[in-house]
């Protein structure tokens, strides 16, 4: 039996109508197991991954620093389809004012102070864990006091898990000493389920080293 | 054959494209000069209950350096290009922000200049909500008048060509000064200019000596009221003036209640937001309002400041923070 060459045309269209429903479909597996666990390459001189919301960043001594004091200036990577995972990163503070520390389930980012859909947690000087809600505004959610403080120039290691509605966000020292926990649940009908991560710091500029970011247990 | 997958093409367009477009709700934008003052979340809180009445959803955003005129111009028009149904505008700069307002008006884009308004009345479609530059200068003028019941010198500080809000509240205050408390005299005026990086007109020990003289001061800005009292904990005078500065932050809000201010005039920044989405969502053939509104401000005092109604006044948030 001969096809005819109309016949062949209309299947190939066929196929490729399959084929692009089909990678559309799949391409949130993809995207996710491909990502994680994602570890920075700021020793290797890299942040290519990386896009800046304001901030002047820089790179040097295996960090990536923002030198600025925007009101809120952002890095992020990731995935917009990533959902439960746990971002860790050591942060410093490099001016006595305003705070810096990770966001998660980020989308939406744009330039400006609360210009994003997501979560944020940070230290803050002179003794504070933050965590909070951000939907282009900052709704506070939850926060904790650091009893030794939070030093300028003092690394800290931050971490935030975002497991289904819950966000949970721990500060402890270098040496893995817990310093305090910050943790809420966004309401169900206003909780962010997924999002890339990133960076940020408000009104101060601030380092971050050993970006880790895996899967949620 | 032709005809079924034709058909399912089509189909597969409808769907996607109607994806964006179902149930779609009306997207305000607020742009403020900052996000991070009680004034900016103020009026966000306002804009944030209007939508909640009026059905809309609020889009915030603002730059993150304060005086940033040339990143509120790329916001304004980012909004524009965007299609929102309105734009609520709280000018940075009275001047640098018209040519993107007039290019707003002329596309169409429903607007509202709020809390400030420009240094132009060129366009006399765009409504203008502000607080009451005349109630805020006669409020001044009263209190500090009641204060120098004998007479006695006031300055005026915190001049910012870059608003103006400030300009109107000085003339006010002369105004009602000169028409109520004749022996109430104003000193050489030192009008901090707040727009720039080189803040301050004098030197620190000039701007003491001038200051430090006055039996009252009255600032019309933050800014303003921010370097009085830095100056004056930097030369540590022997006794304060009487203060009455316009507008708040939690930082004036504690000056208050320690002594070093004695009055704040703060604007009700949540009802102009409210209103201004009232303004934007109404229809366009009952547009009959008037094209200037003005909301009266409220005097804040040790006495007063921590009552329930003052608090709900100073503290609209619902939840948001900087």
């Amino acid at each position: 039996m001969r096809t005819s060459p109309r016949k062949v045309l209309l299947i190939a269209f066929a196929s490729a109508v399959i084929a692009t429903v089909a990678v559309i479909a799949l391409m949130p597996r993809i995207a996710i197991t491909s990502f994680l666990p994602y570890h920075d390459q700021f020793g290797l001189g890299r942040m290519d991954e990386w896009t800046a919301y304001g901030g002047v960043w820089q790179l040097g001594g295996g960090a990536i620093t923002n030198a600025s004091d925007d009101i809120g200036a952002k890095l992020v990577t990731g995935s917009a389809r990533l959902k439960n995972y746990t971002v860790q990163s050591d942060v410093k503070l490099t001016n006595s004012f305003g705070d810096a520390g990770l966001i998660v389930r980020v989308a939406d980012a744009e330039e400006g102070t609360n210009a994003f859909n997501g979560y944020y947690a940070g230290i803050r000087l002179p003794d504070q864990l933050l965590l909070g809600k951000m939907d282009f505004g900052y709704r506070p959610l939850s926060r904790a006091t650091i009893p030794m403080g939070v030093k300028p120039g003092l690394w800290y290691r931050l971490s935030v898990e975002a497991n289904g509605c819950t966000i949970t966000a721990k500060a402890t020292s270098i040496n893995g000493d817990l310093l305090a926990t910050a943790s809420a649940t966004d309401p169900n009908d206003q909780c962010d389920q997924s999002g890339a991560f990133g960076l940020r710091s408000f009104a101060a500029g601030g380092s971050w080293r050993n970006v880790l970011v895996e899967a949620a247990p | 054959m032709t005809r079924i997958l034709a058909a399912f093409a089509l189909a597969l367009l409808v769907t996607t494209s109607s994806c964006h477009r179902a149930n779609s709700p009306k997207v305000i934008a607020l742009l403020t000069p900052l996000t991070t003052s009680d004034m900016w979340k103020s009026i966000h809180a306002g804009v944030f209950r209007g939508c909640e009445e009026h059905d809309c959803v609020r889009y915030w955003n603002a730059p993150t350096h304060d005086h940033d005129f040339a990143r509120q111009i790329d916001l304004l028009e980012q909004e524009r290009a965007r299609g929102v149904q309105g734009i609520i505008l709280a000018p940075t700069d009275a001047s640098a922000l018209i040519p993107s307002v007039a290019a707003a008006e002329r596309s169409g884009i429903r607007l509202v200049i709020a809390e400030t308004s420009l240094a132009t009345q060129a366009f006399p479609d765009v409504p203008t909500i502000t607080g009451d530059n005349a109630v805020t200068g006669r409020l001044g003028a009263e209190e500090i008048g009641k204060h120098l019941t004998r007479g006695g010198t006031v300055a005026i500080v915190g001049l910012d060509v870059s608003r103006t809000t400030t300009s109107l509240r000085a003339k006010y205050f002369l105004q009602a000064l000169k028409a109520n408390f004749p022996n109430v005299k104003v000193v050489p005026r030192y009008l901090f200019n707040v727009s720039s990086n080189s803040s301050n007109e004098l030197d620190p020990d000039s701007a003491l000596a001038m200051l430090a003289h006055a039996d009252a001061i009255f600032s019309l800005s933050t800014s303003g009221t921010r370097t009085v009292l830095d100056t004056f904990r930097a030369g540590q005078p022997r006794k304060l003036p009487f203060i009455v500065a316009c507008d708040e932050d939690a930082d004036l809000l504690a000056e208050l209640r320690s002594g070093r201010i004695n009055a704040l005039i703060v604007q009700n920044t949540f009802e102009i937001g409210r209103l201004a989405v009232a303004e934007i969502t109404k229809p366009h053939e009952h547009d009959k309002s008037p094209r200037l509104v003005l909301v009266e401000p409220k005097i804040v005092t040790a006495a007063n400041v921590d009552s329930a109604d003052m608090q709900t006044f100073l503290k609209p948030y619902r939840g948001f923070d900087r």
